[in-house]
Parts: structure tokens; C-alpha cells; sequence
């Protein structure tokens, strides 16, 4: 009858701590937005008052208003000692650390093990610690899952040949050599039999003292499920997934589809089994993600890991299922039974079910490589992707070339050119290509099917599955047949088929040879268009009344009518460099503000890590391609009032003009402006050049160095100083590789400079809002690189007065009516433009909150013409704010990157951002600082200056030495602070050992060292 | 005919059944060979499709499954007999189909639930023409065409013009039944009678398991009289109504004094309430799919069940000394009675594909 289970009595938690993840990196970015404003929600709605520590400024969860935000936000780092502050000061009965990713999960394990929690009497919700541990700690791990007959990839450390042989007999061939500590795999190798091994063994064994022998699991399946559970027992999956790339590849790098397409029911359903009994027997409360690896031909499986909490997968586990998984996950953290908390897509049936799809959901990542300086393409068990999209279709090929048009929208599909400019498909390695997993493999796979390789072969290569490696010859194929056909001769079934595989009307054009607009036009004259569907989490068993939607070829009808003409509002696509959770923070803010007008709205987006893209934020969610054929599809199939395209960045800020020429009704600034400002040449002192021999000439004129970007780019993507004729040559073809269309703009790089970043919103090209921050970094940082304060702290009051005096010329000039943003130099008196985007910017967030007025909903009501508030702060109010100084921080992910160069230029590397606040500008720069992973020295520093810099460093290093911090120092540095009597021991480079004095990586490694100060030349 | 109106009903509300089987190329993966045909509904839709399975005009029941995999299970489960199968799982055939006779060592089919294909039709929205799986035989096109008089993809062939006929006024248990007794896992202590209704292999699999030497008899057969350890009434298609004998039979049994356990499945639950005294409706869609939240009315808990019914017992007509067992966590239907005093249990779901519950419910 069923095991009889103690169900624990309800929690009592009247007031709840939530932690944050903090500033976004690699691996831990944007989902945990999305995870922790679901969380606040849940709490919100059983009426806890909701405390919430993140410094993520940029995040919705971080804000103020609104009947489902935390009552108390602290943009404090989250560590030990600031968690415990809040704590001695809030007193909350419970905590909630599952929706912050691995930085909320550790902090929280800690303080648990410091007894904090439990001497301020804080319970741990959801989850215990116990249990979080066990699926940390990899010996507790295996041990627990012995418990219950499971296991773990087999893995043995030996020292000698002989115990490598004798562990790899007891793991059985073949198994995986590992040198331990090893940087980059250096040493690895796969081997079938003893003698190979004991070659392999050999030579791992004069790298590393230690070698790891595991159990291969080379071209084996990884395969996730996404499992709630609650406190009375009650568990199920919400969702399974199946990665394309086979095992090997770090799941938040490689393609996956939902739900699984290769699994017969015997191993769906065994994994499903395991899933639950693992969950159970560890004992989670709320939601957890399991991962196995799948032998390819057998039921052999081994479970990878558990993660106790919400990640990256649950967002687009989520995502794809339409299954509110942090919101549930917080709502059984409190102590709620899975069945009674309500399904809220269908609003009538129970949560405790498992979503059915009658669709496939495929994701891709956006790495964004080739902004980090030297780092390799490849790919492999550590996170390299900076963002992520999902598409939904109803056949494999439409959701597969969805997504890959969304995650760069300059490509057509499934083809073989690269989008991304500083690589390039190298000609007669196409094998190596398809051996090693990288961020191009995809478009390698489409070459080698033009050059007639076989499915087999490609299997071979890559260890795909068949499957999927059909569907994309498919492709291929159809491809192929539309190339024999002509604009005239398109048969309607021809046409159907092709757009039924997903394919656009710009790669159809391209593809025999006719303009978009052309094969739009004839593709509708013969009644093809596409079917507006519903993620119902049913399969519409039961009727939704949720408006979560995509648009498919494969169907008969629309799943619902149109009758709302609604506001349609474009999303900021995926996070990558440059274009992070800000600009969704800015669609959330447009959105919320439309509802509240009493709009509708129709929000396109394909962000699986978003806030916007949440079943309950909008009115009707498109999860679709920010394409002009997609939005105009949805905006016709809609009859939208008009469209919001300001707020989702540089994605749907291109689409401007032409969706404007497209009979699209652009709410705000005029698209012609617009595009406008976006041909830099045309406001002055900028030249456009087309030529190399130009652009000699204008340097020649001008002087070196020079600014070199294209139009229409985002995040100074290709953008560089060159400092002679050489450099600026081998730019300008980058720069030509970025953006055909588009002239290069070339101007003088000033040396020396203040940077004043100028936020504002216009009305009839009238300022009513504006903010003033200021770059502590001189220009020739890029913005997004740049630490912001606001108020500025060293711009005089006249640069102040010329800064507003511009802004309201540039306001007037372009007619603005919207959000626009604008950055100066400032140096000698003399206040300079150097570039204005007449859309919403990555600081608007920062501004918004800092000066505690919503720029966004202020630019909103503009665009919908709706009377505003006379309390604004316009180009005639002070500086604000006025007692205490925010400041912005990026946030990089250097440590993600191996061998990435982390010089920062004017091209942006940044992942994400923080913000802090104190009564000096200097209190807030350090908490910011520690925001962003920053441990303050406690030991010794070591400092290297370059030669120029000396004298203006010296008062600092004196000040470290009074400090009491020992001092290490470059041999020419240490011998210049010699001089001036500060002590300093000398070090040598790591490339000049062989002297007496340490080398600088000795002291880091040995941890005397635990703070480097180094200023180079611009030439090292 | 009502019955298919309302599945129709379903279909233009939700437009599910798009289907294509095959589509129009030379190369191999795009066979342009195929047949389309017609699906044509009681109300006079009608929507075009290929066919990728046997080209014969057929009729029945359209209904729906939200399973996200195991086609193979699905269309030899009996429960489906007579039936046309939507899978709302847009791409079917991934994986092949595996071997269809292959017996495990209990003399049970390994991979499918029963010898033959029982659905009269089988609806997608997208095949693969390529399967790719270590365990699979032939594809899913190849199989259903070598199963004749089955029929996929379509209702209506062009110039084969076919009649509504609804299969649930045909004794459909009667057609899957075994028209003989057989028996499994002989010399195993404990024997269990179980009827035959349309039994699926993984149900007896699971008895032969635990230590039953089963004899699986007629649908109608009578078993009063018999000396067994426990009494299993199967699963299987269509109206309980249809199926009198059994509940006759049935009902001899709980009139008596015997004490030996009683356990019922899917139909099995539906026949165990008719014969003791209960009403049985006929539910508007049908409950079909994995993913089906049943409470256990006992401890409140709650799980995840497959199902595959179109009727239901009406609870309000359970007569005294029977009570509700297991409900619907979605539309509260009812899923399993028992008996107040005697060992009597019976599951509208399909425990068999679910691990936990079964364990102990009929260990004999």
C-alpha cells in the first residue's frame, strides 16, 4: 500500500534570507536571475518577508518595487563575513541557498561548518547540508551511491606502471590516463590494452608523480534529468535532456535537445528509475539535476553528478518544459507538498506531474572565444560559453536551424560558414576538425556533408549519434534540391518542405540567388507561413491558459486567436560578450511598465537564462528568433500596435530601419535617426574609411594612435588602437571581416583622457532624465570593461556643464524620443563625443537603481506617449545622488579561460558586473571589488611598474610598506623603490630563472605573494 | 459514433494530428515513393498526410498517448486494439524497433508487449526515415508494413473509401484474448490465476518475477471453482461493459468466501467494480500517456503512472465495504478501489511500468 513516510510538519519562516550568485562569469551567468526572482515569487506569495543579498545590480531580482521582489536588497559580496553582518542584523529564520549557483551553495556550506547558522538560529531551506555535501564531496559521493547498488565513473590514483596496469585490469580496458595536476590534458591519452597503457603510463609519470586511471567513457551518450522532490517524498522528473555532443564535452558547451531522441523506452525509463531512487536516498528537498553517461550500445550506464540545487540546465529544463522549476523548488523548500501546489501554465492541475512535449527543444551555447586573446577553440570539460539560446520546432532540423540563427544572427543556418570573424575553417583538416569538440565543430559537420562525407563517416569522427547526423544530412540535402530551383519554379510542396526543415527566407534567397524581401514575398503569394503553437507542459491535454509560444511549419492550425494588439517588445537574445542581463533587466523594467499601463504585450525572445522570458512576465511570450522574418511574422500574425526595440540592446536595435521599412510601427526614436547615429561618419570628428590607403592618409593626418571600429557593432567587437601602419593594417581586415556592409569609422585615439558616460531619456528631443558617471579607468578601456561612479568624482564643474550642454544638442538633433546613452572624453577642458547608441545601455541598470528613478519605465511612457512624472532628474536638477557613491565593477572570467591574455583593451572581455554602494567613493570601490572575487592581501604584495609610471607610483608603495605588507618587486622596480628607501625584494620573471632571486610564479604558487600589482609597457 | 465526434473535437481544437510519414525526394532519406492518404473525422475534417507503414484504408477510435517514448510498447500493448494512436510526441522512429519475437527466459516476448501490432492506425508528425539504436532490427516503416491490416499515417487511401466503425461495440477483449490456457513460470510456489483481457508480457513478467507460476486463461473463462493463491484480472481494450462473462465470473467469486488475493489492472480495475456492484463511464478524452499524477489515498502520496483508458469507475456507485484507493491528481477520477475487509486491490494505472507501488501490493 505504499511505504508509509513521516511527513515532517510544516516550516514556520516568517522572514528568509536569499543569496545571490553575485556578478556573472563563466558558468555561472544569467540563469540565476532567472532562478532567484522565481524563488522571491514563490516566498512573496506565502507572504515572507524576503531578504536578498546579491551585488548583481544589473539583475531583476535585485529590485526595489513590486509586489514580487524582496522586501530588503544588500548589494554586498556574498561572503562569509557580509552574510553573517546581514544576518546579525536581519535575524531571518531561514536561508536559501539553492538559487545562487556554486557561490551561494559554498558560502552557505561554510557558514554551516563555522556554526553560524546555527547560532543565530537560521535554518537551511530545502536541501540540508548534509545532503548538499554529499553530492559535493566526490568520496561521499560513491559511497552513497554504492549504498544503493549505483556508481560513479571508476577512477584509480596510482604512482607506478605496474599499479596503472593492475588498477586498469580491475576497471577493465579500455581506460583513460590522466596526469594529475597537469595543465590542459597535457599527458592524457586513451588506451585499449596493457601495452599501450604502459607506454602512456610511462611517459604521464615523468610529468606528474601521480596518475589518475579512469574508466573510458569516450562517445558514451550524457543524458541529464531534472528531478523535484519534496519533503513528504513525493518525487518526479520534470524533464529529461540528451546532449548531441557524446560525453567529453562540458554540458553548458554542447548542443542539447529535449526532450531525449535516441533513448528507447527501456533507458528512458531505467535512467528515470535511478533518477528517483539517487534523489530519494540522498535526500534533496526541492529541485536537483542528475547526469549519466549512456554506453551507446548497451544499458550500461555510470552517474557523472548530482547538483542540489537550481543550474544552468534547470533554467532550460524550465524553459523548455513551460515547469516553473525554481519557483516550485522554493515553494517545497518551505515545506509544501508537490500536489498541492497548483500547475500554474494550466491553472487547474496539480504540479506534481511530468511535463509531456509535443515538440523538441534544442539549445546551443554562445562562446564568444575569439574576444579573449589567445585562448584555444576547443572545448572539453570546462565551461567555456558565455550564453546560451533555445529554439523550439516541431521536426529536429527546424528547432537545430532556429537556434543556430539565434545564436548568431549574421549566420543562415545549418551551413559552413563561420560566424565569428577571427577564425576561419582551415581547408584539408576538415578531419581534425570533426576529431576535436570546438566552438565551430557544428559548421564543420555541415562542410564535410557538402564534400558527400557519410553519416558513418562522420560518426566515426565525432562519435554523434547516427540519428542526429541524418536529420542534419537531411538538411544538407534539401539544400542541395533548392539550389536547382529558381524563384519562378518553386513548387509550393518544395517550399513547404524547406521551411518545415527550418529553413529562413534570407538562406533560401541566398541560396538561388534573390534578395530576402523577394522570397518573403513569394513564400506568402503561395500561402506559406508558419502556425503560432503553445507550450502547455501537457501536450494540451488539458486547455493552458498560458501564452508561452512558438511559431512552427510543421501543424495545421494556430492554437489560439489574435485579438489583443498588443505592444510587441524585442528581447536582448543570448548573453555574450557585451550583452549580458542588463539588457534584459531593461526588457523586464519596458515590460512590467506596459502591464501596468493596463498594455498588452508580446515579448520575442529566445533567452533560456532570462527574467523576460518567464511564463508570467508578459502577455504573450514568442520564445522565437529576433530575425526581421520571425519578428515581422509575429508582428503581422499579431497586428501589434507597435514595437519596442530599444531596450534589448545592439540584437534588436539593428532591426530598426528594417522592420521599419517593413510597415512596422518603431515606437520611440525615429529608425532613420537611428540608423543615423549609427553611421558614425556622419557626425564629426569621425571618418569613415573604405580603403587601407585611406586610412594611412587619415592617420597620417591625425597622428598615431588611432581608434579604429566598425558601424553597427556592439561591445567593440573588432575595435582596436593601433599604434603604427603595421598594426593598423592587419585591424582594418578584421574589421572588414566583422561588417561588409558597413564603413569603418577611424579617429584620433586621445592618450591620458577622462571617460563620462552619460545615461538619459529623451522626450520629443527634450531630456527629462539623465545620470552622469564617470570611468576611474582612463579612456582606451572599453566602457563595459570600465569601472563606473556615479556621481563622478574628479570631473570639474564646466566639463559637468559642456557634458549636459551636448547631451541636449545630441537629444535635440536626433529627435529623441527614448532611452539613449552617450560617452564623452574629457581632457584639458575640452569634452569630446566619442560614441552614442540611441537605444538603452548596459548601465542603465547601475543608473537606474543608484539614482532611484526607473529609466526604463520613464523612457516606456515616452514611447507610448503616456504623461509623466514631474519629479525627474532633467539636464536643470544636481548631480545625484547626493550622500553616497555607487560604483560598477566589471567581472571577468579570466580563471575559465586558460592561456587567455587578460590585458584589458577597448574591445570588451567582461562576463558580467557588480555594483556597490558607500559614503566614499573608495568604500564602495572595495566592496565592489570584493564583489567581483577580489580577496584583500593580507601577506605580501608583489609590484611591477613600468619605467614612466615610477615616480607616480611611489607614494603608493610607501603607504603599502607602512602598511606593514612585505614587498616583492621586478628587478628594475625593486632597485628604483630601493632608491627611495622603501624595501623591496627583487624577482625575476618567470622566463629569466636561472638567477639567485625567486621567481614571481614561485611566490604565487608558494602563496607569499597575494597581491600583484603590474603596470606594463604597452608593448608587453 | 459519438465517441469519435468527440475525439475529432479534440483534433480541431488543438490540431494535433499533422502527420507526415514520408516526403517528396529522390535520396534515400527523402523517399518520394510514398502514398499520401487522408485522415477524415466524423465531422467532416479532413487532413492530408503520407503513409509510412501498410497502404490499406482503415477505421477506428482516434486517440491520443503524451508518452515521450516506446512506440514499440504502445502499439503492441492490447489495450490499443481497434484504435487509431496519436503520438503527440512530434518525431517518432527514432530509435527503430527491436526484435519483435525475441523471448526472455521466462518464455515472454523481450521487447514488446504482445505477438502483433494492435492499433488499427498509428499518427505522427514527423518520421525518421533513419533510425539509429544498437537494439534495434528493422525500422519502424519496415515493421509496420510487414504487420498486414495494419495501417498508419492515414485513414483513407484515395480510391479505398472506408466506413466509421466504432470498435467499441466490438468485443475487442474477445479478439486479443488467448483462446487457451498457458502457463508461466512453472513450479514456482504460488499460483495466480490471471484473465486474459488483453494482457501485456511486462505484467506477467512481473508476476513470474515474484515467484507466481501463472495461468493465463480465457477472457471468459470461469475460474470459481479452481484452487489458485491470488486472482489478477488484466488490462485491455475498450468497453468493460462488453465483457460480461467476466464481471459473471467476477462476481461468483467476491459472492463466495474465498479469501485468496484479488488484484486488478486498467481493466481489471474497471471489471472488479462492475462486478461488485459499481457503474463504469466513459471518460471524454481518455486518460493516455506517461505522465499521469496518481494519490494514493491511503498516505497522500503521490506518483507518476502510465495509462492508457478511456473508461472509469463512477466512485459514487461503489457499493459498502469498497472504497477509492488511488485518485487522479489532475482530474480527479478515480484510480484503484479496494475492499474494507477482503485482500482486494485494483490500479486504473499501469503499475508495471512504474517501479515502486507493486511490491507490495500483490505478493501473494
Amino acid at each position: 500500500m505504499g511505504k508509509p513516510f513521516k511527513v515532517p510538519p510544516p516550516l514556520r519562516c516568517p522572514k528568509c534570507l536569499v543569496l545571490g550568485s553575485g556578478g556573472l562569469s563563466i558558468g555561472q551567468a544569467g540563469e540565476f536571475d532567472y532562478s532567484g526572482s522565481q524563488a522571491i515569487k514563490a516566498l512573496k506569495e506565502e507572504k515572507i518577508k524576503t531578504i536578498l543579498m546579491n551585488p548583481n545590480i544589473a539583475s531583476v531580482q535585485t529590485n526595489a518595487e513590486g509586489e514580487k521582489q524582496a522586501d530588503v536588497v544588500y548589494f554586498v559580496p556574498i561572503t562569509q563575513d557580509f552574510v553573517e553582518d546581514v544576518i546579525r542584523r536581519e535575524r531571518p529564520d531561514g536561508i536559501l541557498l539553492s538559487m545562487g549557483g556554486q557561490t551561494a551553495l559554498n558560502c552557505g556550506v561554510e557558514l554551516y561548518d563555522k556554526g553560524v547558522l546555527q547560532r543565530y538560529g537560521v535554518q537551511v531551506l530545502g536541501t540540508p547540508i548534509d545532503s548538499i555535501k554529499a553530492t559535493e564531496d566526490r568520496q561521499i559521493f560513491a559511497d552513497k551511491l554504492t549504498e544503493i547498488g549505483e556508481k560513479i565513473a571508476p577512477s584509480l590514483a596510482v604512482e607506478t606502471v605496474e599499479s596503472a596496469v593492475k588498477a586498469a585490469k580491475t576497471i577493465g580496458f579500455p581506460v583513460m590516463v590522466r596526469a594529475a595536476y597537469a595543465l590542459g590534458g597535457l599527458g592524457s591519452g586513451l588506451c585499449d590494452d596493457e601495452e599501450k597503457l604502459r607506454e602512456v603510463a610511462g611517459q604521464a609519470l615523468t610529468l606528474s608523480s601521480q596518475i589518475l586511471i579512469e574508466k573510458s567513457l569516450l562517445g558514451w551518450k550524457e543524458i541529464e534529468y531534472e528531478v523535484v522532490r519534496d519533503a513528504a517524498d513525493n518525487c518526479v522528473t520534470v524533464c529529461n535532456m540528451e546532449n548531441f555532443d557524446p560525453l567529453g564535452v562540458h554540458t553548458g558547451d554542447s548542443v542539447v535537445v529535449a526532450p531525449s531522441q535516441t533513448l528507447s523506452n527501456e533507458e528512458y525509463h531505467m535512467l528515470r528509475e535511478t533518477a528517483l531512487k539517487v534523489v530519494r536516498h540522498l535526500g534533496i528537498v526541492g529541485e536537483c539535476n542528475i547526469q549519466y553517461a549512456l554506453h551507446p550500445k548497451s544499458l550500461e550506464y555510470c552517474i557523472i553528478e548530482v547538483n542540489a540545487r537550481l543550474s544552468r540546465s534547470s533554467a532550460l529544463a524550465s524553459k523548455a518544459t513551460g515547469y516553473p522549476l525554481a519557483f516550485i523548488a522554493a515553494k517545497l523548500a518551505l515545506g509544501i507538498q508537490l500536489p498541492d501546489i497548483k500547475n500554474s501554465t494550466t491553472e487547474q492541475t496539480t504540479a506534481c506531474f511530468e511535463p509531456s512535449l509535443d515538440y523538441i527543444v534544442t539549445k546551443i551555447p554562445r562562446w564568444d572565444l575569439d574576444r579573449f586573446h589567445m585562448t584555444s577553440k576547443q572545448i572539453g570539460s570546462s565551461m567555456k560559453s558565455v550564453g546560451e539560446v533555445m529554439a523550439i520546432g516541431r521536426t529536429f532540423e527546424e528547432s537545430f536551424q532556429k537556434a543556430l540563427r539565434m545564436v548568431h544572427p549574421s549566420v543562415d543556418g545549418f551551413v559552413s560558414k563561420l560566424p565569428s570573424v577571427h577564425q576561419e575553417l582551415s581547408d584539408g583538416r576538415l578531419d581534425d576538425e570533426l576529431c576535436v569538440p570546438s566552438n565551430t565543430r557544428v559548421y564543420s559537420i555541415a562542410k564535410a556533408l557538402h564534400e558527400n562525407y557519410s553519416v558513418d563517416q562522420i560518426h566515426d569522427l565525432t562519435s554523434i549519434d547516427r540519428w542526429f547526423l541524418h536529420k542534419l544530412h537531411r538538411i544538407v540535402e534539401i539544400e542541395r534540391d533548392v539550389k536547382n530551383q529558381t524563384l519562378g519554379s518553386f513548387q509550393r510542396q518544395d517550399l513547404l518542405e524547406a521551411k518545415q526543415a527550418g529553413f529562413s527566407d534570407r538562406q533560401l534567397g541566398r541560396l538561388i540567388g534573390v534578395q530576402e524581401n523577394d522570397m518573403r514575398n513569394e513564400r506568402i503569394k503561395q500561402g506559406v507561413k508558419p502556425w503560432v503553437k503553445q507550450i502547455d507542459t501537457m501536450a494540451a491535454e488539458y486547455p493552458a491558459k498560458t501564452n508561452y509560444l512558438y511559431m512552427t511549419y510543421n501543424g495545421q492550425e494556430h492554437d489560439l486567436v489574435f485579438d489583443d494588439q498588443g505592444v510587441m517588445v524585442l528581447g536582448c537574445g543570448p548573453y555574450h560578450i557585451g550583452s549580458s542581463v542588463e539588457f534584459d533587466w531593461c526588457a523586464v523594467s519596458c515590460i512590467r511598465t506596459l502591464r501596468k499601463l493596463g498594455i498588452n504585450t508580446v515579448v520575442v525572445n529566445h533567452n533560456p537564462e532570462t527574467v523576460s522570458t518567464d511564463y508570467d512576465e508578459c502577455d504573450r511570450l514568442y520564445f522565437e528568433e529576433l530575425s526581421l522574418e520571425r519578428v515581422l511574422d509575429i508582428y503581422q500574425q499579431e497586428v501589434c500596435n507597435g514595437a519596442v526595440i530599444s531596450v534589448g540592446g545592439q540584437i534588436p536595435n539593428n532591426l530598426a530601419l528594417p522592420l521599419s521599412n517593413n510597415g512596422v510601427n518603431v515606437l520611440g526614436t525615429s529608425p532613420l535617426m537611428i540608423d543615423a547615429a549609427e553611421e558614425r561618419s556622419r557626425t564629426a570628428p569621425w571618418r569613415a574609411v573604405s580603403s587601407v590607403d585611406d586610412a594611412l592618409n587619415f592617420a597620417a593626418t591625425v597622428g598615431y594612435p588611432c581608434l579604429l571600429r566598425p558601424s553597427y557593432v556592439l561591445s567593440g567587437s573588432a575595435m582596436n588602437v593601433a599604434y603604427g601602419p603595421v598594426e593598423l593594417k592587419t585591424f582594418l581586415e578584421e574589421a572588414a571581416r566583422v561588417s561588409q556592409d558597413h564603413p569603418v569609422v577611424m579617429t584620433k585615439f586621445i592618450e591620458g583622457a577622462r571617460e563620462i558616460e552619460m545615461d538619459a531619456v529623451a522626450k520629443d528631443g527634450k531630456v527629462v532624465a539623465h545620470a552622469i558617471s564617470e570611468h576611474v579607468e582612463n579612456a582606451g578601456v572599453h566602457s563595459g570593461d570600465a569601472t563606473l561612479i556615479l556621481p563622478p568624482q574628479t570631473i570639474s564643474e564646466e566639463d559637468i556643464a559642456q557634458v549636459k550642454e551636448a547631451t541636449r544638442k545630441i537629444a535635440e538633433r536626433f529627435e529623441i524620443s527614448g532611452p539613449f546613452n552617450t560617452q564623452f572624453l574629457a581632457k584639458n577642458n575640452n569634452i569630446m563625443v566619442i560614441e552614442c547608441n540611441l537605444r538603452a545601455s548596459r548601465s542603465f541598470p547601475f543608473v537606474s537603481k543608484t539614482v532611484g528613478t526607473d529609466f526604463i519605465s520613464v523612457a516606456t511612457k515616452v514611447m507610448v506617449n503616456y504623461p509623466l512624472e514631474n519629479t525627474l532628474p532633467d539636464l536643470s536638477t544636481p548631480l545625484q545622488p547626493s550622500g553616497y557613491v555607487g560604483i560598477k565593477a566589471p567581472m571577468f572570467s579570466w580563471p575559465r579561460l586558460r592561456d587567455a591574455d587578460p590585458l584589458l583593451k577597448c574591445e570588451m572581455a567582461s562576463t558580467g558586473e557588480v555594483a556597490c554602494f558607500g559614503a566614499t567613493a573608495h568604500a564602495a570601490f572595495l566592496k565592489a571589488l570584493m564583489s567581483t572575487g577580489f580577496r584583500l592581501p593580507k601577506k605580501g604584495i608583489l609590484i611591477g611598474i613600468q619605467q614612466s609610471l615610477q615616480p607616480k607610483f611611489l607614494p603608493t608603495a610607501n603607504k603599502l610598506h607602512q602598511l606593514g605588507f612585505t614587498l616583492y618587486a621586478t628587478e628594475a622596480t625593486a632597485q628604483y623603490l630601493n632608491e627611495h628607501n622603501i624595501p623591496a625584494e627583487p624577482v625575476e620573471w618567470p622566463l629569466h630563472s636561472g638567477g639567485v632571486n625567486p621567481t614571481a610564479t614561485r611566490l604565487i604558487q608558494d602563496k607569499e605573494v597575494d597581491l600583484v600589482i603590474n603596470l606594463p609597457n604597452q608593448n608587453t | 459514433m459519438s465517441l469519435i465526434l468527440r475525439a475529432s473535437s479534440f483534433l480541431s481544437r488543438k490540431g494535433k494530428c499533422s502527420f507526415c510519414g514520408a516526403r517528396l525526394s529522390s535520396f534515400t532519406t527523402r523517399p518520394r515513393k510514398s502514398l499520401s492518404a487522408s485522415l477524415v473525422l466524423e465531422d467532416g475534417t479532413r487532413l492530408k498526410g503520407y503513409s509510412f507503414g501498410h497502404n490499406k484504408s482503415t477505421s477506428g477510435e482516434l486517440v491520443f498517448n503524451t508518452g515521450l517514448t516506446g512506440y514499440p510498447e504502445t502499439l503492441t500493448d492490447p489495450s490499443y486494439r481497434g484504435q487509431i494512436l496519436t503520438l503527440t510526441l512530434p518525431i517518432v522512429g527514432n530509435y527503430g524497433v527491436p526484435s519483435t519475437t525475441e523471448q526472455d527466459k521466462y518464455g515472454l516476448l523481450k521487447y514488446v508487449e504482445s505477438e502483433k501490432v494492435q492499433v488499427s492506425g498509428l499518427l505522427v508528425q514527423d518520421y525518421s526515415h533513419n533510425y539509429s539504436h544498437w537494439n534495434a532490427v528493422k525500422s519502424l516503416s519496415e515493421w509496420l508494413q510487414a504487420e498486414k491490416g495494419t495501417i498508419l499515417g492515414k485513414i483513407e487511401f484515395d480510391d479505398q473509401p472506408v466506413e466509421f466503425v466504432d470498435p467499441n461495440k466490438r468485443n475487442l477483449t474477445a479478439e486479443v484474448s488467448v483462446k487457451e490456457t498457458q502457463i508461466f513460470g512453472k513450479g514456482n510456489p504460488y499460483k495466480v490465476i490471471v484473465v486474459d483481457c488483453g494482457v501485456k508480457q511486462n505484467m506477467i513478467r512481473n508476476l513470474v518475477m515474484r515467484n507466481a507460476e501463472v495461468h493465463l486463461v480465457p477472457w471468459n473463462y470461469d475460474y470459481s471453482d479452481d484452487i489458485y493463491d491470488g486472482l489478477f484480472i488484466s488490462n485491455g481494450p475498450g468497453d468493460p461493459a462488453m465483457v460480461w462473462d467476466a464481471v459473471l465470473n467476477l462476481r461468483k467469486v467476491l459472492d463466495s468466501n474465498r479469501s485468496q488475493p484479488i488484484f486488478g489492472i486498467c481493466m481489471g480495475n474497471q471489471l472488479t467494480g462492475l462486478a461488485a456492484g459499481a457503474k463504469t463511464y466513459k471518460l471524454p478524452l481518455g486518460n493516455r500517456g506517461h505522465n499521469q499524477p496518481v494519490i494514493n489515498q491511503l498516505n497522500g502520496q503521490a506518483f507518476i503512472t502510465s495509462q492508457n483508458h478511456g473508461y472509469a469507475i463512477d466512485e459514487k456507485t461503489l457499493p459498502s465495504k469498497w472504497r477509492s484507493l488511488f485518485i487522479n491528481a489532475n482530474d480527479k477520477t478515480n484510480e484503484g478501489i479496494m475492499h474494507t475487509e477482503k485482500p482486494i486491490f485494483t490500479a486504473q494505472f499501469h503499475p508495471e511500468a512504474f517501479g515502486g507501488p507493486t511490491d507490495t501490493e500483490f505478493s501473494v
